[in-house]
């Protein structure tokens, strides 16, 4: 018995050790291991700037901008979410409705999106089209133009027109791909845009020239223009003469590709009606909402009214002599402004 | 005794392999729930988490943002890879790029770059402090105070989190939670192996434990064994039986002829005059010690119911010698008869354990022709004693081996050799004879003798 007892100790010693090894190996055994780093890959295009939740969401907001300023007539509440060119708009036609007493309607506006265009781009600024559906107490959709200034920037109402009666909006990308976003002067077109609305601004301004006007299609808005003309310049005509000029806004073009590589570029043009007392000592009176606008009866002088116009075209990827001329698709245009002499 | 330790050292080490490995899935296994963050606070006013970093473990992510300040506001905002960084522009911040250990995270700090120019004017207008809340770009936001926790699983794509208390103040610190897999390979193993240990060394213990008990049981069954032995003989010796050896005995048949040399089976019937056992001994070896002291102490015994003192004779083994030198001293003071010298005696006994082939090979004492004192006596006593002899080994041995002795001896030469025999021993003819007397007293003497033995026999069989 005497011989076993010191072979247990070694024996002991060596268990004892094998399992303090064992259990090592297991705690280091069963630590998971670390995982690796992947993140997805790039996308090789751009991705939509909105996607549709946050296309939505931007219009409520400015839609609750636009129920606010109308609830308050007050134009300046639209500064966060309207441009600057819309915002001169909406601010005249509170005016005008304030000065010929609702006489002049104020548009009822909506953002209410039965179709939205969202570029893709990685940039700035970033563009964004809508079709509302009809706004109650109006008769046509709105067209409306957002953009993102800056990375820091919200996304704003640049410009919005009454679509034209009759027209179909052309078809663009699907909002997962979106469209792509064209520069004011983007030559892939046969007219940049912001020549295009030079070419038109030019148009309005001489109705009569031909060779601007076969640029475009006939459209609704010009024939509007048109017959208000005459019938001021044959008020005015015993004792003076009306003048239209016109000239395109300063302020950001928006061009978004549609499917069929034309573009839909939306722009504000401002016209100037001048009437000009030519015979001296004749009354010439003024009626309407320019005299109500400008509070002025009669022309001592001249009186100038500006109209401010917001103006959707589509211009086609070519330039077709059969057919597919620029095309006025929304047009929206406020008495801005009278000033008298 | 060393292998019984051995075979339990490998149970109780199968039961640690066992236990070990149920330990390693249980207690010990690492956490499934694990909580990285950023070893210190940010400084920078903007925290942003690379892609990647945010489902490095498992898409479901626990996200929470705490500030230094608990009343500071905290935002969280997720956005797409260029929207973020478009928003961040050229402001400092602190990415989140990595997972280098388990509750780890590693952060970069990206510096506002230097607003100078080659011209010398500023490079831009440096980005404001603004806090991203409230930015058209972000798919998620959260904006809390003091803390913000938010559960999100991410999908596919490049994905950031921007982190902000208002812009200005430093950023919130990120705590990311996600659950991980903590795979037990070593469970099943281990179960296994340690079941097989524990199997074997159970076995092998059993093993061991049976073949010791067989064996006890073995060897209690031979010591049983010698102790039915050990009592037989004692039986044997109660019987108080004259044991003669084989050699000394002279029968027709021979000292080979006895049945088997059964212990203790007296030759009763025959032999009703001098009943004789004998004795289980190989013939070749020299009388021992305790075959003399036995049968000295058979022949002290036999003397006391005699009713004559024992004889020296009779003492302990030690004193062998001295009872042969006593016995023959006693027989040459009693008898006349000259014993043979003790090696003359030994040496015949061993050179023959066979019946002699010759009646010279006896000692000249036994001898019926014998040129001693016994012979007178033999002769006188010859005659009558002539019809004794062959009544119990004739009657008992062969054919064969009767004619063989009787050949050999003369019906008076074996009386004679009986009577010689017990001359040289000391014993009486008859039991009240103190010398050997003739033919009248021996018949006598044979009854009496007879019916002493008879009642002896009887008494030791009571």
């Amino acid at each position: 018995m005497n011989d076993v007892r010191p072979s247990r100790r070694p024996m002991h010693g060596r268990r004892s050790a094998a399992l303090v090894a064992i259990a090592l190996g297991l705690v280091a055994g069963c630590a998971p291991d670390l995982p690796e780093l992947e993140p997805d890959a790039a996308s090789s295009q751009p991705l939509p700037v909105l996607t549709s939740e946050q296309s939505a969401a931007v219009l409520a907001e400015i839609g609750e901008v636009l129920i606010t300023a109308d609830a308050s007539l007050d134009a300046d509440a639209l500064g966060p979410r309207v441009g600057s060119a819309a915002q001169d708009v909406r601010r005249s036609e509170f005016r005008l409705s304030g000065a010929t007493d609702g006489e002049s309607i104020i548009q009822p506006l909506t953002t209410d999106a039965q179709v939205v265009v969202v570029a893709a781009t990685e940039d700035w600024p970033r563009m964004a089209l809508a079709v509302t559906e009809i706004p109650e107490g109006g008769t046509l959709p709105l067209l409306l133009a957002l953009r993102q200034d800056a990375p820091r920037a919200d996304y704003e109402l640049d410009y919005w027109t009454r679509l034209l009666p009759g027209i179909e909006t052309p078809a663009f990308a699907a909002p997962e791909i979106g469209s792509v976003q064209l520069a004011a002067n983007d030559a892939s077109l046969p007219v940049s845009p912001e020549q295009a609305i030079a070419d038109f601004a030019a148009l309005l301004a001489a109705p009569d020239d031909e060779e601007l006007a076969a640029a475009f299609a006939d459209d609704a808005y010009r024939p509007l223009l048109a017959e208000e003309f005459a019938a001021v310049q044959e008020s005015v005509e015993v004792a003076g003469t009306a003048e239209l000029s016109a000239s395109v806004v300063d302020a950001p073009v928006i061009a978004m590709q549609t499917a069929d590589g034309g573009a839909v570029v939306v722009g504000a043009v401002d016209s100037v009606l001048e009437i000009t007392k030519t015979i001296e000592g004749a009354t010439l009176t003024i009626g309407g909402e320019i005299s109500q606008l400008g509070d002025v009866t009669e022309v001592e002088e001249s009186v100038s009214a500006t109209y401010r116009q917001m103006l959707a075209f589509h211009v086609p990827a070519t330039a077709d002599e059969d057919g597919d001329l620029i095309q006025l698709i929304g047009a929206e245009r406020v008495l801005r402004s009278v000033s008298s002499e | 005794m060393l292998r019984r330790i051995l075979a339990i050292a490998v149970i109780v080490l199968g039961a640690c392999v066992i236990a070990a490995g149920v330990l390693s899935a249980t207690t010990l296994r690492p956490s499934d729930v694990v909580t990285a963050t950023t070893s210190s606070a940010p400084t920078e006013p903007l925290l942003v988490v690379e892609p990647g970093v945010l489902h490095i473990v498992d898409p479901q992510v626990r996200i929470e943002l705490r500030a230094a300040d608990p009343a500071s506001p905290v935002v969280l905002a997720i956005g797409r890879e260029a929207d973020v960084r478009g928003w961040i522009g050229d402001t400092a911040h602190v990415q989140i790029d990595g997972l280098p250990e388990w509750e780890v995270l590693s952060s970069t700090s990206v510096a506002a770059p230097e607003p100078t120019d080659v011209d010398g004017e500023a490079d831009g207008q440096a980005e404001e402090a603004a806090s991203p809340a409230g930015s058209d770009m972000w798919v998620l936001e959260e904006t809390g105070t003091g803390s913000v926790t938010l559960e999100w699983e991410v999908p596919e794509g490049r994905w950031l989190l921007l982190a902000a208390t208002d812009g200005a103040e430093p950023a919130p610190q990120i705590f990311l939670t996600w659950t991980r897999e903590v795979p037990t390979p070593l469970l099943v193993p281990a179960v296994v192996s340690g079941s097989v240990l524990a199997l074997v060394g159970i076995v092998w213990l059993a093993a061991l434990l049976l073949g010791a008990r067989s064996g006890r049981r073995d060897s209690g069954e031979v010591d049983s064994a010698h102790q039915h032995g050990a009592e037989s003989e004692s039986a044997a010796m109660e019987l108080d039986v004259l044991t003669i050896p084989a050699e000394l005995q002279v029968t027709p048949g021979g000292p080979a002829a006895p049945s088997g040399g059964v212990v203790g089976e007296p030759v009763s019937a025959a032999t009703a005059l001098l009943p004789v056992v004998v004795e289980e001994a190989e013939p070749a070896r020299p009388r021992t010690r305790r075959e003399a002291r036995a049968a000295e102490a058979a022949a002290a015994a036999a003397a006391k119911r005699a009713g004559r003192k024992p004889r020296p004779g009779a003492e302990p083994e030690r004193r062998l010698p001295a009872p042969v030198d006593s016995v023959h001293d006693h027989a040459s003071e009693e008898q006349p008869i000259a014993l043979p010298a003790p090696s003359e005696w030994a040496s015949s006994q061993a050179s023959d354990h066979v019946r002699p082939s010759s009646s010279q090979e006896y000692p000249s004492w036994m001898r019926v022709d014998g040129d001693d004192q016994a012979a007178p006596s033999r002769g006188v006593v010859g005659e009558p004693a002539a019809q004794a002899p062959p009544q119990a080994p004739a009657v008992e041995r062969s054919e064969a081996g009767v004619e063989q002795n009787v050949a050999e001896w003369d019906d008076d030469a074996e009386f004679a050799r009986r009577s010689t025999w017990r001359q040289a021993w000391g014993l009486p003819d008859s039991p009240g004879a103190g010398e050997p007397t003739g033919d009248v007293g021996n018949e006598a003497g044979e009854t009496e003798v007879a019916v002493e033995r008879a009642k002896h026999t009887a008494e030791g069989e009571r």
